[in-house]
């Protein structure tokens, strides 16, 4: 149901990602997943899983919740999957039926490919899991600032972000209470066709939107009470610095990177 | 027979994430026809979660629920039918209202139930507004028009108008002004005298608690702490401050007076009970100093 939505969800903990600068953490997430795919060989691809795992497990959040985050895209990773299997030919042929060929090199890549968007969830999702909304768009809006110099209010993006980011989990509480109020008046939100269904979602969506009108003045007249006025002139409670670990997590990639490049030079390439 | 049963009834919320909570332990209780029951607990006591059991908006993960000694979770394709026999008002239940007027919004309970006569729709709807204690020309108004004491007992009327066996109200006074409290609890007394319903009404007044129940029901922890009659569960002033909670302002007076050696009965709770109490006390006192001069 509801609850089940894993991806951007944060999950506090006090681990060494956990920790992380937020900045550092999206710089070297972003490094890994270019590199996911550059990699080119058995080598190099066997060198990120095992440095993603190694990271998997210094988060210390359960792989049950990695798992769950994969249980969204399950299908798009066993079509592409497939896809690529049938669609590329080898050399190689193992099987043959009708106009279905499969060769050993399409093997290859479609096992590459399913690695590579598993990757690609797993450390997003990584970066999520471990960084609270707050610190994320804090991130961003650092990130961003050389872009201030083309009139990008970076600031007022960011500061849209982190309101649109903090108010998820309370529509979906708010949805899930005007959902059994409903329910309770015998609403039926399960049965008949697309029509049906789509009518039963009316007593739904009207107090929702209600709801959330309320609350976007609620937040504003709050935030002029307090003087909100923008980006210009204000500081941190929190100021982001680059510590120790940093480096050391900066590095660590940086040669993960770099051991890749490497690798693939002494194997030849599986995926074109 | 009871007309609603639970046997140790557990429910989790969020299992198997870092944010699992057990929020039920094992509740077993017994309602019978046209009780009033009073639900106290403290926040996060499971008050919530049992009321939302009694009518399957929630299934237990372990325990059964019996209306009319029949199983509620027997035909899970059935459910709907529980509801409309178990009304349940939500907190804060004006953010539900939805339609064009309060009239249709009142109706779409009903006709969920498959009520589709007109005329019969109409005696409900009006039977339920007057209930819920909403004038005639409120009825045509759309629902977000109206005050927000008169929003919620649209809402209530909503509720009122599937006819249920069952009436519950999760805090249906909370944020309201004392006269309109008093109108919503005058109102859901009078629904309850003139119907013969069950109603079971959650609250963190003990006050109104103390004035309309016959019986309280005590959650503590996921835990049925208490259950008995008004008087006697009033009578534990500190088993109830424990775990978080007081009794009502006169039940406390009292509690005091005997403290400083007044002889007076403690199992007082409204304010009659308070006067007779008094009186009987002073009667006393005098012809104790009468005989002593």
């Amino acid at each position: 149901m509801i609850a089940d939505i894993t991806i951007g969800q944060f999950m506090p903990g006090k681990s060494f990602i956990h920790k992380l600068d937020p900045r550092m953490k999206i710089i070297v997430m972003s490094a890994l997943i270019v590199f996911v795919f550059l990699a080119k060989n058995m080598l190099s691809m066997g060198l990120m899983l095992g440095f993603v795992f190694l990271l998997m497990l210094l988060t210390r959040i359960s792989p049950v919740m990695y798992f769950r985050g994969l249980k969204a895209i399950w299908f798009l990773i066993l079509f592409t999957s497939v896809l690529n299997m049938l669609y590329v030919r080898g050399d190689t042929v193992l099987v043959k039926w009708g106009i279905f060929t499969i060769t050993k090199e399409g093997l290859w890549q479609s096992g590459f490919i399913a690695m590579r968007l598993v990757l690609v969830i797993v450390i997003s999702s990584m970066l999520t899991y471990t960084t609270s909304p707050t610190d994320l768009t804090a991130a961003i809006e650092r990130l961003l600032r050389p872009l201030n110099i083309f009139k990008v209010p970076v600031h007022e993006l960011a500061m849209m972000m982190t309101i649109a980011l903090r108010f998820i989990p309370t529509l979906l509480e708010e949805t899930e209470k005007i959902m059994n109020a409903q329910k309770a008046r015998g609403a039926d939100l399960e049965s008949g066709g697309m029509m049906k269904r789509a009518k039963a979602l009316i007593p739904i969506l009207i107090p929702l939107f209600i709801s959330s009108f309320r609350r976007a003045f609620e937040l504003a007249t709050a935030m002029d009470c307090r003087c909100y006025t923008g980006g210009a002139g204000r500081t941190r409670l929190n100021v982001l610095r680059y510590r120790f670990r940093d480096g050391f997590a900066f590095v660590m990639v940086a040669a993960v990177c770099a051991g890749m490049i490497y690798l693939n030079t002494l194997a030849p390439a599986l995926v074109h | 027979m009871a007309l609603i049963e639970t046997q140790d009834l557990r429910f989790v919320y969020g299992k198997g994430t870092p944010f699992e909570k057990e929020a039920l332990k094992g509740a077993t209780l017994a309602i019978n026809q046209g009780e009033f029951i009073g639900v106290i607990g403290h926040t996060g006591s499971g008050k919530s979660t049992l009321v939302q059991m009694l009518n399957g908006l929630l299934k237990p993960d372990a325990g059964k629920v019996f209306l009319n000694g029949t199983d509620i979770w027997a035909k899970p394709k059935e459910i709907r039918k529980v509801r409309f026999e178990v009304g349940l008002v939500f907190q804060y239940p004006e953010y539900q209202l939805f339609e064009e007027t309060v009239y249709k919004d009142i109706a779409f309970g009903p006709t969920n139930k498959g009520i589709t006569d007109k005329d019969e729709l109409d005696a409900i709807v009006r039977r339920a507004a007057e209930f819920a204690g909403l004038k005639e020309s409120l009825l045509e108004k759309s629902p977000f028009d109206l005050s927000g004491g008169e929003k919620r007992r649209a809402a209530i009327a909503g509720v009122i108008a599937m006819e249920p066996k069952v009436l519950i109200l999760d805090e249906p006074t909370a944020g309201l002004d004392p006269k309109g409290r008093d109108r919503i609890l005058n109102q859901i007394r009078k629904y309850r005298e003139q119907t013969g319903s069950t109603v079971l009404l959650v609250s963190h007044s003990m006050e109104d608690i103390a004035r309309i129940a016959d019986r309280v029901l005590v959650m503590n922890h996921g835990n049925v702490e208490m259950f008995d009659t008004t008087e006697k569960v009033f009578q534990q002033g500190e088993h109830l401050a424990e775990i978080g909670l007081k009794v009502p302002q006169v039940t406390q007076i009292f509690l005091e007076l005997k403290k400083l050696g007044a002889d007076v009965d403690t199992g007082v709770y409204t304010m009659e009970q308070a006067k007779a109490g008094v009186l009987s006390y002073l009667r006393g006192s005098e012809t104790e100093g009468g005989s002593g001069a």
